[in-house]
């Protein structure tokens, strides 16, 4: 996947009603979110495809199966 | 240094056992806590120090503990809270510049304290919003009482400070992706984030609701175990808290029997400092002489633990705080400003893939503490850096090296919903420049859901053993 970039990352905060202060806050921002879709892309487990992605452990019920 | 000051410096479990036999006061231990706060307020670990209702609240323990009302154990103990938490008539300020309010009423954890007879002195300073990472700080930059120009750690640095500097007896701090065991690794102070749900999120502000942990950072194992046993259990006002009872910690001597796994990815391959690796393998030399057996135990996801947890944690953080950067954005620490305008840009699939990988990452977790007891691995890969004075990212392979490796050795754990312990065990060699006598370096303890008891029964072998958490900062007055 190729990296976004500055221009980019700008029209997508922008259409969510957000805006960088400055060239700096632009640039930063742009590294951040390309790292972390670079890297996520990047993540492999055999099982991935099979995991559900359970977000709460339901506290109650764990204790009588672990 | 008078005998009152001499007491601030003594384990909250000691305090505990003077306070409530009448042998000491706790007006003149709350303002002896008071008085070292006031003088080492460089330090800035406290945003609020309410010294008149901390002295109220003492006085009335004290009569409370001469007429036999004793409530427990920690009756009377002057105690300090991250200010992520609300207490009851203090302000509330998360460390922003955004959020400023008086408390109507107590978070729980804070109300349990009060119950339990503890006196609240005041709110400590935190990396702005819990988040951590931010370069600037609205009430001062929190500063490693060992070094005072070097980081606290994040997000609950005051509480850190607070404990090791002996500000307070005991305080609370709230743990996301590593914000207790982080500074208390950094501070040379015990640290414990509880299983996920055991103790009460009610009145805490949010830094990613499915993360969130609040528990005790303290002097000693005792210490946490005793602050941990008023302030867990169920809380109607948070539908996630567990409703199993909670049994009291009953120290034992010696580890007979017990099996440790040393979580190999964790300190191979350049993933801690040297000095790190070696204070582990001579406090895992302690456990065998306590009579542990210390195995190797591995987790293949272990590299992974900082991407996956910063990119669950800082996409619901970037929900949370959607409203203020849009109005606010000027308002926020640059640090902070730039990380959540990235979390808002996660897409959809990302989120769902790392959720994904979060709970294959439980998985193996869960599977190797079938295999032993407890876990261990460093709480923190070096001893506490410079403070920084940019954010560094860049790149995206700085963001990736940084952001993604700094909380690498704690994001497993929170991910998974088990409970850690950050514990003392030493310190490195001494600055040559004379800054410092050596940083402290901390051994993070991981144990089954619910088993925080296990957790304590090896942080307590091992301080019965050691003395680093005797030791105490040489602070100066100047």
């Amino acid at each position: 996947m190729p990296d976004l970039t500055p221009e980019q990352v700008r029209t997508q905060l922008s259409a969510i009603g957000l805006i960088p202060m400055d060239q700096e806050d632009l640039d930063e921002i742009t590294h951040r979110i390309n790292a972390v879709n670079e890297a996520v892309l990047a993540l492999e487990h055999p099982d991935a495809d099979v995991q559900e992605p359970l977000s709460v452990f339901w506290l109650n019920e764990e204790g009588s199966h672990e | 240094m008078n005998s009152a000051d001499e007491l601030t410096l003594r384990p909250a479990i000691e305090l505990s056992a003077l306070l409530t036999s009448g042998e000491l006061s706790p007006v003149e231990l709350t303002q002896a806590f008071i008085n070292r706060a006031k003088r080492y307020a460089r330090l800035n670990a406290y945003i609020t120090v309410d010294e008149e209702g901390a002295l109220r609240q003492a006085a009335k323990a004290e009569d409370e503990i001469k007429r036999g009302m004793i409530r427990g154990p920690i009756h009377g103990l002057p105690v300090a809270v991250k200010d992520q938490f609300d207490a009851k008539g203090l302000r509330t300020t998360v460390g922003s510049n955004i959020i400023d309010y008086i408390a109507h009423e107590d978070a729980t954890a804070v109300g349990r304290l009060r119950e339990a007879g503890a006196v609240i002195l005041g709110k400590l300073n935190l990396s702005e919003f819990a988040l951590g990472g931010n370069v600037t700080h609205p009430f001062g930059v929190p500063h490693n009482p060992w070094d005072e120009t070097r980081q606290a750690g994040q997000s609950s640095s005051g509480s850190g400070i607070a404990v090791a500097a002996s500000l307070c007896a005991a305080a609370l701090g709230g743990d996301t992706a590593g914000s207790i065991r982080g500074p208390s690794a950094w501070c040379g102070i015990t640290g414990l984030r509880p299983t996920w749900g055991r103790v009460s999120r009610n009145g805490a502000w949010p830094m990613a609701w499915f993360m969130d942990a609040i528990g005790p950072m303290t002097k000693t194992v005792a210490d946490a175990a005793m602050i941990f046993q008023a302030i867990a259990g169920h809380d109607p006002k948070d539908p996630n808290t567990s409703s199993r009872p909670l049994t009291p910690f009953e120290p034992e001597r010696g580890l007979e029997g017990m099996r440790v796994g040393v979580v190999r990815e964790s300190i191979d391959n350049g993933m801690a400092t040297g000095d790190v690796v070696h204070g582990v393998e001579e406090a895992l030399e302690v456990l065998r002489g306590l009579g542990a057996t210390v195995l190797d135990e591995t987790l293949p996801l272990f590299e992974h633990g900082g991407l996956i947890s910063n990119g669950l944690a800082d996409s619901e953080a970037a929900n949370i705080h959607r409203k203020f950067l849009r109005e606010r954005p000027q308002d926020y620490d640059f640090a902070s400003r730039r990380r959540l305008m990235a979390a808002s840009l996660v897409p959809a699939a990302a989120y769902v893939k790392l959720s994904r990988f979060r709970m294959l990452m439980r998985r193996d977790v869960m599977a190797a503490l079938g295999r032993v007891d407890l876990l261990v691995t460093p709480a923190q890969a070096e001893g506490a850096p410079k403070l920084p004075t940019s954010t560094g990212m860049t790149s995206k392979e700085a963001v990736m090296r940084q952001f993604f490796g700094l909380r690498a050795h704690r994001g497993p754990f929170n991910l998974s919903g088990v409970p850690a312990m950050a514990l003392p065990i030493g310190f490195t060699p001494a600055d040559p420049e004379g800054s410092h006598d050596g940083l402290p370096m901390s051994l993070q303890v991981i144990g089954r859901p619910f088993d925080e008891n296990r957790i304590f029964q090896l942080g307590h072998a091992y301080q019965e053993v050691t003395n680093w958490h005797e030791h105490r900062p040489a602070l100066t007055d100047s």
